[in-house]
Order: C-alpha cells, then structure tokens, then sequence
C-alpha cells in the first residue's frame, strides 16, 4: 500500500517521501502537477488605448504570466476541452480590467495590484507587487484581460507548480575494510553528509543527493552508491494559485480522471469487439 | 634586490592601474578618435584650406574693377540648420534629421576682404557651403547637452557620435590605413628585374599625394621617376636641375663617407655630357614638354620640379627650397646605398610605425580642397563675365556654396571619395551596442582583396595594444580590415615648427649649415661629421646632432615628460655600427597607447601620486602633463623595454604596461576568460557579437531603422569583464544569462544544433521584436504632375485587388496596431504616367496613373507600430510606417554563446520532459558534449562555474582576460555553497524520472540571440512568378522564387537515367514551350491566326512546320544568335524513326 510521510509543509512547499510506490506513477504525479492540473490564468488582452514605452504583445505576455487566485475557480469554470472555438460558451472566460494614466510630470509603476477583477472577485493576482508596465510621462494604458483555465501542457503560464521534483532517496555504505581514511571523500562532498567519526568515514544519507563526488574521488572504491526501492521524494512549490497539498492533490485527480477515461473507452472498444460479454 | 622593487612597486595594483585606464577610457571615450579629427578640421583645416586657397584677381577687362583682389580670411560656423522649402530657417536636431532625412548640417561662411593694390576696400560675408556635423563633435550642440536634454531632443545619451547624418542615414567614415607619408622605405628589389634596389616614398602635401622611386639599376646607376615624369630619368640629373651642378656638391648632398661616394661614380659619369643647370633642365623637359621650344622645356621642367618633386618640402621656386629638396633626395640617396652596401636592413612597410591612419578630419579636408578649389575657379570665372558700373563688387551674389555641398553630401551618402576611393563611408552598423562601437572603430587598408598579400595580413608584433588581435574578418577581408583596441588612441598632429626651435637649443646643426660647411671644407664639420647624429623630423633630415642619438632622443622625451614638448611628440633612434640617426615624429594618425614611465626600474607612479589620484586631487591628464604616462607611437616602442606587470619590473625597464586586457577591442572585450580559448574562436565571437539582438539604442521607439531587432528582456551578464561597464554593454546588453547542461539528451542537439526548454520561451526567453520600416515620398514631376497619397481606384495600373486596399484609412495610409501580411498595402499611392505619350495617345488627359503603392515584403507579416508623416527636405510629403514583428524562438533560430560556440535550436522540450536537478532547476539550454573537446573553448566552461556561483551568491563575477578571478576559487565557493566543485549536478530525466547515469555539467552562462532566423529565411514555393525574359521561375525568397536545381542536381538524374523527371524538371515546371520548326529551313516559325496557317519566315506559309518542345531560353538564345548574323538551323527527324533505328 502507498504511504506517505510529509516532511514539509508550508503555503508555497510540500516535500512528501512516497512509499511503496514504482517509479513511473510517482513520475506521472510530478508529471502532473506541472502539466495536467487546471489553473487561472490570463489568454486573451483586448487593448483600448496603450500609448506606454512596451508593444501590446510585451503586455500581454507579461500579464500572462502573474499567477491568478484558482483554488476556487478549477470547480467553478468550464474546463477548457468545453472552451475552445472562437464563441466560446458562458462560464469560460472571466475578466479583470486595468486604467491607469499619468500627468506631464509623472512616472507610474503598474502592479500586479492594479489588475482589478470585474465579475468574479475570486479571480484576483495572487501576488499584488508584481511589476508590469512603467508608465512614463503622459502615457496611458487601458486593457481587459481574460482568464480561463488551463493545463500547463498547453502553455507554462497555467502551470501551478514552478519546480516539481521527484528524487531518489540514497543509500550511501562505506565498505570499512577498503576506506582508508583519506578524507577526500569528505572534502569533496558538497552536501556535507560525509563526515569523521572515531576514524570511521560516517555518512548521513538523508543529506546526500547522489552527486557521486565521493564515489569518483575514492581511490580504494571504498563507498558504494545505492538508492531505496519504490521510495522517493517528492517536492513541490507552488506559484501561489494553488496550494502546494491541492496541486499535488489535482495531480493524483487528473490521473485518475485520465484513466477513468480510459477505461471507459477501453470498454466501449471491447463491448463493441466482443459483443457485449 | 627583487624585494626592494617588489617593495617600491606594492602600491601599483592591478586596481590601480584599472582605475588610471578606465578613467583614459572614459576621458577619450570610444569614437573620440573620429570626434577630435573632425574637430581639428573645422578648427584649423578648414580655415587653412580657405585662406591658403581663396586668393581670386579678379580677371576682369571692367577698367574700374583692374587690379581688385579678392581674399578668403576667415571662416565662421553656424548652428545645424536647415532651410525649408518654403524659404524659412529651422533649427535641426540629429533625431529630426534622421527621421525627415535631412543632413544633419552647419552653415559655413568665410569673411571676404576686397583689396585693391593691398588696400583693404571693404570686407564682406560669403556663404562657402552647409557642412555635414558629425554628431557629438565640438561644433554639435548635443555635445554639450546633458542627459535630460539628450533626452528630451530624442537623443540616446550613451550614443558615442563620431558619425554624421546624410539624408536621414547614419554614416560613418571608416579610418583608412595608408603608409605614412613623407617617408623613405628602401628594399631590395625582386630578383631578375634590371633593378637591384629602389627607394621609394609618397610625398604628400595639401591634398596632393605623389609618389617618387629612386632605383639603383644592375650597372650601378640611381634613376629617379615621379608622376608627372613619363619615364626614369638619372637622379644627378635631378640634382643638376636644383642647381646643384659640380659633382662634388652633389656627392656631398648624399653623403661625406667614401664609400658611398664611390658608390655614386656609375651615376656621375653616365651623365658627363650634362654640365650645367639648364643642360639639365633641357633634359628633364625633353622628357615632359617633348616638341616644345628650348625656353619652354625648361620652364616646364622647372615648374614640374617645383611643384611635384617633394612638395611637402614646399612648392615655391625659390633656391633654398631647391636645396633643401636635393638635400632630401641626397638623404635618399644614400639610405639606399647604406642598403646596398649592407648597412642597414631593408625597412618593414608593415611595421605599423610606418602605418597611418588617415581619420574623418584628414578625409574631409582632402574633399572639401577638391571642392573649394571648383568653387573658387566658378567664383573666377563668373567675376570674369561681369559687367558693373559702380566699383563695389557684391562677392555674395557670384558666389555657389551648393558647389561645395553637394560635393561633400555626395561623397558621404555615397562612399565615393576624391581618388576614386570607395566605400570610405559606410552606414553605421545599428544592430546591436556592439556593432555600433565597433564599426566606429574599424580601419580599413586600401590593399586590394584579391591579391594574398599575406604579410600584410599577418599579425605585426608592432600592433600589440594597437590593433585587436581577435577582431577581424574571415575570408577576402581577413587582416585588411582591422579594429582599434581600447588603448588606442590617435595623433591628431603637432605643428613641427615647435619642435624645430626646441631642437635648435639642444644643440643640433640645420642641415643646410652642415652641407655648407662641408662643401667650404670646415675642418670641424669634416673632422666631426661621422659621429654625429643625422636628426630626421617627420622623414626630412633637418639637421646634425653633436652626439650619439641616443642622447639627443633622450633629451627630448625629457622634455616631453617635462611638460616643455606637446605630449604627441615621439622619438626614435637607431644606433648601430653605421646608422646613427634620430627620428621625430609629429604627425597625424599615429597609433599611440598610454603606458607607466618607468625609471631606473622604479615606475613613476609613486605611492604619492597613487594615493593623490585615487582620492580625485589629480586626473589622468594630469598624470599625462606630469611625465608618469606617456603616449608611445610604434617607432618609439621600438627603443622601449616594457614590463607586463610590476613583478616583471628590472632596472633595464623603461615602462609599465598601464592595463593589458586592453589589447582587445570592443568586441573582443565582450568574452569573459578569453585566455582560456582556443585564440579563432575568440575570432569567431567578435564576429559573432556584432549579430546579437539586443538594445542597440536606448531611443529606438522614436527611430526609424530599415531594419531592426530589439530583445524583450536583454540582461547584462552575470560574469563580466571589467570593460563592459565602461564601453556601455551593461546598460544595452545584447543576451541573457541562460541555464546550459551539456548533456547528449534527446540527439535533437547533434551537430551543433541547441535544445531550448520550451517553457523558459514561454516565459519570455530570448523573446525579441522585429521592425522593418517601409517609406514613400509624394514626389512632384515635371509638368506639374505629382504623386498622390491615397487609397487607389480600381481603374489605376497595377491596381493590386480591394482586399489588399481594405486595411488603409480614408488618408491611404494604414492606422497603427494593424495586424498585417504579406502582399496587404500599407501606403496607397498613385504616380502620374511614365511616359508623356501614354495619355497624350487619346488627346485627352486621361486617367491612366499608376499603382505605386507601398506593400509588405513578401513572407513578412506584423503589426503596424508607428505611422510618421513628415516633409522631406524637398518639401514634399513623407510617410514612414513601422511594422513590428514578434519574434519567439523557434526550431532553427541561431544562438551562440561568448566563445565562438553557435548552433540552432534542435528542438524545443517542455519542463515537465527536461532533466532536472535535485533543486528542481531546468536547464534553458542542452548543449551537446561533442561540441567542447576539439574547440577547446574552455573559456566557456569556466564561464558556467563563474555564472553559477554568480547566480548563487546574487553577485556579478569577474572575468576579465588575465585579471579575472580565479578559476579554483570559483570552484571552492561553489563547494561552499553546497555544489560539486567541478560544475556537475545529478540529474533526473524529467519524462521517466530516473536518474541520469552520470552527473551533468550546469552552470549559467550568457547566451546572445543572433539576428539568423527561420522566420527570415523559410521558404518554398510550388508555383509562382516567372522572369519575363527567359519565362523561367524567378529567384530568391523576396521574389517568391523557384529552388534552383543545379547542374549537379541534373548529373545526378541523368545519371540515375531518369529522364522523364529529368524533362519534368528542367521543361515541364520551368521554361517548356512548344514552337513551330521549319524543316526546310530549320527556322522557327509562327501561327498565324487571321489565316490559320504556320508560317516559316523563309518559305511563308509554304514551309512545312512541326511542333518541337523546346526551352524557351532556347528559343530565346537562337534569336540572339540570328541578332548576331549567324543562322541556326534545326534538323528535324521523327522521334520513333530515331528509335527504331538502321
């Protein structure tokens, strides 16, 4: 059966050790976390007047990428499979508007902030510092900005997690008999996880990332480099449009939800061949 | 003894010496040299030209006006100007004339005096000529502008200037190289020639160049030839014909040594029969005013002596001068006999003391005398046709400035110089910081690119700190054009007058003295002479010094140091067995660099001085005025011993080298460990520095370039050299700093290709914007007719279909944020008919215009950025339309990283299929592995140490040539910080999640997006236009053209024997064409339709015509061949008899 253990947990990081878990589904959930969970994000800026220092596009990606309020949103818009086409239909885009203009004199950041939501108030940056346009004197931008959501496959800006790692967990044996006692091992281990204790080489394998460092400097072959089976590590940080638990959560959703899929037309296919038996 | 230097040098460090050149750097700034040429032409040339020039009698027959003399005195200069068409004066600034494409020009007028029989009779104001500025020069207003003015006149306030703006386009005058003038070369000539040894020199003086050989025949006779001479004539000759005409004073002229004089006896008796001056001259003008009478002759002879023989010695027909001139001929002489007699060496033309650079001032006076000289000759003649009643001549009124205008705009906007030199000026390279700076810095050596000329190529040793060893071209170009290195700076030239009296107080015997005395046989000179000093001032022997020439050259640069000589002063002297001489240089184009006096092993730099510059009471030039930097030219390097670094430093030393990263230049000062390379890649990313997108100027929402890139999110590198803070690069820098693994990942990065990490792109990376400007002018023609700006009717010619109008505003000019494409117009416009006869055909005006509307290149697309509508200097309506293009990395986009590493990219993989590290990071790049081991770019390598740690310990990390930091302390740092030491991480394969068998390296390194893209380039074509000519496909992508298939591609068919794709290729899809073939006559007929018969123009429609499927370039070569008067006839057979055979 599948264990896991947090090791940390805060707003923005969740680092969990899988147990009993094979190599290839742990993969597909860090897998999943960057390129199936659905976030907000903005995909479509309509200009109204921009007379700024930076071309529309420049805008328009920037804007893209200021990661939007989602937790609520994922149950509460259609999927974009439903959204596609140019008409799409009610309960797929949602809208946040920007003004902002400035006199003779005036400079002007633009923030992250300043993207006002229009119907949906849950749909907000999650972030507000983030800088978008420096408005110089007598400059003026206005622009609506539509989200919907999306999968980070489609494009990195729905993605809600910014690293997905998943790692092996080292199993580090000095073989005593070989060692002998040169020290260069722990000179070289950037990790610090080898160290001297009572003239024995002492490793702490939770420290070590199988850099191998040890391993190429060791003249006598005297440390031997090994990992657990079907244990891993499993860190993920967020880009605040969901929290780290959901994301890994949707992650293990979307999995399931594809091979549901899959079973389903794996039955159509095989009542259609069959006969119905 | 090597601890007591070790101790009084300590305060020298590698700061130091930093600080004391960046502040040179600054202080002369890196177009300096173009700005202090031009400054010292609009301050001294130009009023030289005019008033050594301008001298006019007026050649009247008007009895009133006899004797009138009219003189150029003085020359004043306006502010930029332009005058409108509508005849009022405005202001210009540069950014105005670069987008009105207007010259950016001064107004130049001289003030007049009318003079009768020396009387001054009145003074007046004449307009001489509207004089293009060069930006930034003293005579530019924006010169003294302050950042927040440039600002606001639209200026970029890092822009260096030292160009000048020629209808709108930015033009550079490149620096040309050019052997120095004035100055003997002697050498040994090519075996199996009649000539054993020749002297050769240019002579140069106030435009003129003539170049004058003194050769030594196989029989031992020297023969003298110069341009206006048609053939060698013996050089006593000469010599009798300035007046020198005993033997014993020609002899004396060369040399008081025997043994030369010996050398001289062949030459003294091959012309016994010549006795006197005027037999002389008889014989010279034989030669040059052949059929004319003898008093002629000689005075032809006379004047040709005069005026081309050595004019830089002086042209006026006096007898000193004469002299002086043998004397020069005599040194030359004799340098070529020391030659012959293995006294000295033959010189080195490519020693770069014997180079000059002739920079935009010199070039400029050299055009503007050309052009002076025709508008004072004009201004003659029309005083000649006048007729006035009253005595006062209004001067303004004769006079054509536009003569001199036009001249110089001509030659800047076209590059043709006086000379039929080409390609002097060029526009200035704007795709990058870079290539701006570097272009200002190039020099070009007028030898021509189709011969080797391989010396000449090569590096000279003499060229250390002058000329960037890296930065130079492949191919025909490679070492002809060179660029400046960072020390360099210029002579702008010294008046020798100076020097000439300081000389005198050391003691040193003008050469005419000493001739004299030795001819009067004073026994001091003639006791003495052997051991004195011959002292040469800019090639001419000027005189003797009592002593070794070591001491006299000593005693100048002591002066120099001193403060008492102009800093640009250098000396030479040669000591050896025989050649005892001293040479002073002051002329202009000198490659001069800074470096630390060095005396009695102790720099002059003393702990004093450091600590007073380092806390601001003292500046670089100070430090220059005060002797402890001094200016060296490559003839006084020869007499130095220069220490590299303070260690290196013994009593023997004369001087320190101030900063020696400073040997690169520009461009070459871009690449962080660059002694760790292989030295042609360091070539190859000079060349490549100049193609990377980046901010080329800070101004470039208000310009309108042809064409340019702009990168989104340039960053300045995370591993620096010291100078890119000083050249401006890290304020518009052209790269970012990417992530690279090097890693054999997919085999999508094989051969050099790259893998980009698809969500880096999609989150902005390398992301750049493409703008291309299209423009037209509303012309007038004669008649009255004019273009018209609008949206064209449908019954114009050429009328490009309503759809591709439908974007234009009522004006005819597309609206800004336009999305459009290929083909779409984005200026309508209509011009009158070409020709007159077109409408006058039905007799009434009809409205038959044309379609001249400006459309989108082919296989571009965009969006409009800026409309611009202007008045262009001939008043007419100006459009100009920016288009921009946005521009993500795809497959096939070129990058290149600081090492002469390029590739495309291979293939673009999302994050979640990227290796990744333990920390979870991505690389942005994959570089292959295969691509290090025989580049040997190691440079690269410590670079992704230097960015990692870098970007780990959120500083910048220094990587300058030489100085930088140490690889291993890198390398502990990062140990420090918790990375291997060597560069590797382990990674994961993020599409499987397993871990990579073997640790990769990963580091940061700073990549350039080079402007080579698939978007530019793509490409096919399945039909399309054809040329009208030949009914082939057309050319080239612009034109939508065909894919060649060569003649290799056809050997290849036949020999497959695959005919039937062979006629495919080269008939049915190009050119095919059925013609109808005589086989009486074998002549290509017609079908005529009126009587539906073939015709033969031989027998009509009595010939017996069959279909042949021919080439249409067939058809058309057998029409040219029967322009020609030949017949060509073609056999018939029938294509199955042929088969079947016997």
């Amino acid at each position: 059966m599948v264990g896991i253990e947090i090791t940390e947990k805060n707003d923005t990081v969740l680092a969990l050790v899988l147990r009993d878990i094979p190599l290839e589904f742990a993969n597909a959930i860090r897998r999943a976390a960057l390129e199936e969970v659905l976030t907000m994000a903005i995909d479509y800026v309509v200009f109204y007047d921009n007379t700024t220092a930076l071309s529309d596009e420049i805008i328009a990606h920037r804007i893209a990428m200021v990661p939007l309020r989602s937790d609520l949103a994922i149950d509460k818009y259609r999927r974009p499979e439903e959204c596609r086409g140019s008409n799409p239909p009610e309960g797929c885009y949602v809208s946040l508007y920007l003004e902002a203009e400035t006199g003779p004199q005036e400079e002007l950041v633009i923030y992250s902030k300043d993207l006002k939501p229009q119907e949906d108030p849950e749909v907000v940056p999650v972030y507000g510092d983030i800088p978008l346009i420096k408005l110089g004197p007598q400059q003026r931008v206005v622009l609506e900005a539509w989200a919907r959501l999306g999968r980070g496959r489609e494009h990195i800006k729905w993605s809600p997690a910014t690293v997905s790692v998943l790692t092996y967990i080292p199993n580090v044996r000095v073989i005593t008999e070989r060692c002998n006692l040169c020290r260069l091992c722990v000179e070289r281990c950037p990790t610090k996880a080898i160290s001297v204790v009572n003239d024995r080489i002492v490793v702490d394998s939770t420290k070590c990332n199988l850099c191998r460092q040890c391993v190429s400097v060791c003249e006598p072959e005297a440390i031997e480099l090994d990992w657990e089976k079907d244990r891993y590590r499993l860190l993920i940080e967020s880009s605040g449009s969901l929290k780290p638990e959901r994301i890994f959560l949707e992650a293990v959703l979307q999995i399931k939800t594809k091979l549901l899929e899959f079973q389903r037309s794996f039955k159509e296919v095989f009542s259609g061949v069959g006969g119905g038996s | 003894m090597m601890s007591l230097a070790e101790g009084a040098v300590s305060h020298i460090t590698s700061e130091v010496r930093w600080r004391i050149f960046k502040d040179f750097l600054q202080d002369v700034g890196l177009a300096r040299h173009h700005i202090e040429s031009f400054n010292s032409f609009v301050e001294i040339g130009l009023k030289d030209i005019v008033s050594s020039l301008g001298v006019i009698e007026v050649p009247t027959k008007e009895p009133s006006l006899k004797g009138l003399v009219i003189e150029f005195v003085d020359v004043s200069i306006g502010t930029p100007k332009f005058y409108e068409v509508e005849g009022h004066v405005v202001d210009v600034t540069p950014m105005m004339a670069r987008l009105r494409n207007l010259t950016y020009s001064v107004p130049v007028s001289a003030k007049v005096v009318v003079k009768k029989d020396g009387n001054v009779l009145y003074e007046d104001e004449v307009p001489l000529c509207s004089l293009p500025v060069m930006v930034r020069s003293k005579i530019d207003p924006t010169s003294r502008m302050d950042r927040k003015e440039l600002a606001e006149i639209g200026e970029d306030w890092r822009d260096p200037g030292g160009y000048f703006i020629v209808n709108g386009s930015e033009r550079v005058i490149v620096a040309q190289e050019d052997l120095a003038p004035n100055r003997v070369f002697v050498e040994k000539a090519e075996m199996g020639a009649n000539i054993t040894h020749s002297a050769k020199m240019i002579s140069v003086s106030a435009g003129l160049r003539v170049p004058t050989i003194v050769d030594r025949l196989k029989d031992g006779t020297l023969v003298i030839n110069f341009p206006p001479l048609l053939a060698k004539v013996p050089v006593v000759i000469v010599m009798k014909a300035l007046g020198l005409t005993t033997d014993k004073e020609i002899v004396y002229a060369v040399s008081h040594d025997p043994e030369i004089q010996q050398e001289l006896l062949p030459s003294l008796l091959q012309v016994q029969e010549i006795r006197t001056r005027d037999d002389a001259l008889d014989y010279i003008g034989a030669r040059i005013a052949a059929g004319q009478v003898a008093e002629a002759r000689r005075k032809r002879a006379e004047e040709v002596l005069d005026r081309y023989l050595f004019p830089h010695i002086g042209t006026d027909p006096s007898p000193s001068t004469r002299l002086m001139k043998a004397l020069y001929l005599g040194q030359m002489v004799c340098k070529l006999i020391e030659l012959v007699l293995g006294r000295r060496e033959p010189d080195d033309r490519d020693h770069y003391g014997n180079r000059r650079l002739r920079l935009a001032g010199d070039l400029l006076a050299q055009l503007f005398r050309v052009a002076f000289r025709q508008y004072i000759d004009e201004l003659r003649s029309a005083l000649e046709r006048i007729t006035i009643r009253s005595g006062r001549i209004n001067v303004k009124a004769f006079a054509r400035p536009d003569i001199i205008t036009e001249r110089i705009r001509h030659a800047l906007a076209t590059g043709n110089w006086v000379g039929g030199k080409t390609g002097v000026s060029q526009m200035l390279d704007r795709t990058n910081w870079i290539s701006t700076l570097s272009h200002l810095r190039r020099t070009v050596s007028p030898l021509s690119r189709g011969q080797p000329h391989f010396e000449a190529r090569d590096v000279h040793g003499t060229q250390f700190g002058r000329i960037c060893i890296f930065e130079t071209p492949e191919g025909p170009n490679c070492g002809l054009v060179k660029n400046l290195s960072l020390y360099v700076k210029i002579s702008s030239g010294v008046n020798p007058g100076e020097i000439r009296s300081v000389i005198k107080k050391l003691g040193v015997i003008p050469a005419e003295e000493v001739y004299e005395k030795l001819l009067n046989g004073d026994p001091e000179i003639v006791e003495n002479i052997s051991s004195y000093a011959k002292v040469f001032l800019n090639g001419t022997l000027i005189g003797y010094y009592v002593g070794s020439s070591e001491t006299l050259a000593k005693a100048i640069i002591h002066l120099r140091r001193r403060g008492r000589l102009h800093p640009e002063v250098n000396v030479k002297y040669i000591k050896t067995e025989y050649v005892n001489e001293v040479y002073i240089n002051t002329d202009e184009g000198r490659v001069l660099r800074p470096l630390i006096v060095v005396e009695n092993g102790k720099p002059k730099l003393t702990e004093d001085i450091v600590s007073d510059y380092l806390s601001g009471k003292i500046t670089f030039s100070d430090l220059v005025r005060k002797g402890i930097i001094e200016f060296i030219d490559p003839d006084e390097e020869e007499n130095a011993y220069i220490a590299m670094d303070t260690s290196d430093l013994t009593p023997e030393h004369t001087h320190l080298e101030l900063w020696p990263p400073a040997i690169v230049g520009v461009a070459a000062a871009t690449i962080p460990f660059l002694e760790h390379n292989q030295s042609p890649r360091n070539t190859y990313q000079a060349a490549m520095a100049k193609q990377a997108l980046g901010l080329y100027a800070a101004n470039y929402n208000l310009r309108f370039d042809s064409r340019a890139h702009v990168l989104h999110y340039p960053q300045k590198p995370l591993v620096q050299t010291r100078f890119l803070d000083v050249i401006g690069y890290n304020d518009r820098p052209a790269g970012q700093n990417f992530v690279i693994a090097v890693l054999s990942f997919t085999g999508y990065n094989m051969e050099d290709a790259i893998i980009l990490n698809k969500s880096s792109v999609e989150r902005g990376l390398a992301r750049s914007t493409f703008f291309r400007e299209y423009s037209t002018e509303e012309l007038r023609y004669a008649g009255g007719q004019m273009d018209k700006i609008e949206i064209p009717e449908p019954s114009v010619r050429g009328y490009r279909g309503r759809e591709n109008y439908a974007l234009l505003d009522e004006d005819g000019i597309v609206s800004p944020e336009t999305k459009v494409s290929s083909g779409n117009v984005l200026v309508g416009k209509t011009s009158p008919p070409r020709f007159m006869e077109e409408y006058k055909e039905l007799g009434i005006i009809s409205t038959t215009r044309r379609d001249t509307s400006i459309t989108l290149r082919h296989g571009d697309k965009g969006v409009v950025d800026t409309v611009l509508l202007t008045v262009s200097a001939d008043g007419n309506k100006l459009v100009r339309v920016k288009v921009r293009d946005l521009r993500i990395p795809e497959i096939g986009d070129k990058f290149a990283s600081r090492h002469g590493q390029k590739g495309v990219v291979g293939l673009l993989v999302p994050q979640y299929d990227m290796p990744y590290t333990p920390d979870g990071i991505t690389p942005d790049v994959i570089i292959n592995p295969h691509a290090l081991p025989s580049r040997m770019t190691v440079g690269q390598l410590i670079e992704s140490i230097a960015g990692k740690v870098g970007a780990l310990a959120g500083r910048l990390v220094d990587g300058t040539p030489f100085y930088g930091e140490k690889p291993e302390n890198l390398r502990m740092e990062l140990l420090l910080r918790g990375y291997p030491s060597d560069g590797t991480e382990p990674m994961y394969d993020g599409r499987t999640g397993e871990l990579l068998a073997n640790p990769v390296f990963i580091g940061v390194v700073y990549y350039q997006r080079l402007h080579h893209m698939v978007a530019d380039k793509m490409h096919a074509r399945a039909r399309g236009p054809i040329q009208l000519l030949t009914r082939q496909p057309t050319e080239g992508r612009a034109r939508e053209g065909g894919l060649r298939f060569g003649e290799m591609e056809r050997d290849c068919i036949i020999g497959h024997g695959a005919a039937m794709l062979l006629q495919e290729r080269m008939l049915e899809s190009s050119d095919k064409v059925v013609v109808y073939v005589c086989s009486d006559c074998g002549l290509v007929g017609w079908f005529d339709r009126k009587r539906n018969r073939y015709v033969c123009p031989l027998h009509g429609d009595k010939g017996r015509l069959s279909p042949v499927k021919v080439s249409y370039a067939f058809k058309l070569l057998l029409q040219e061949l029967m322009s020609m008067l030949i017949y060509p006839r073609l056999i018939l057979g029938d294509k199955y008899e042929a088969i079947g055979g016997e």
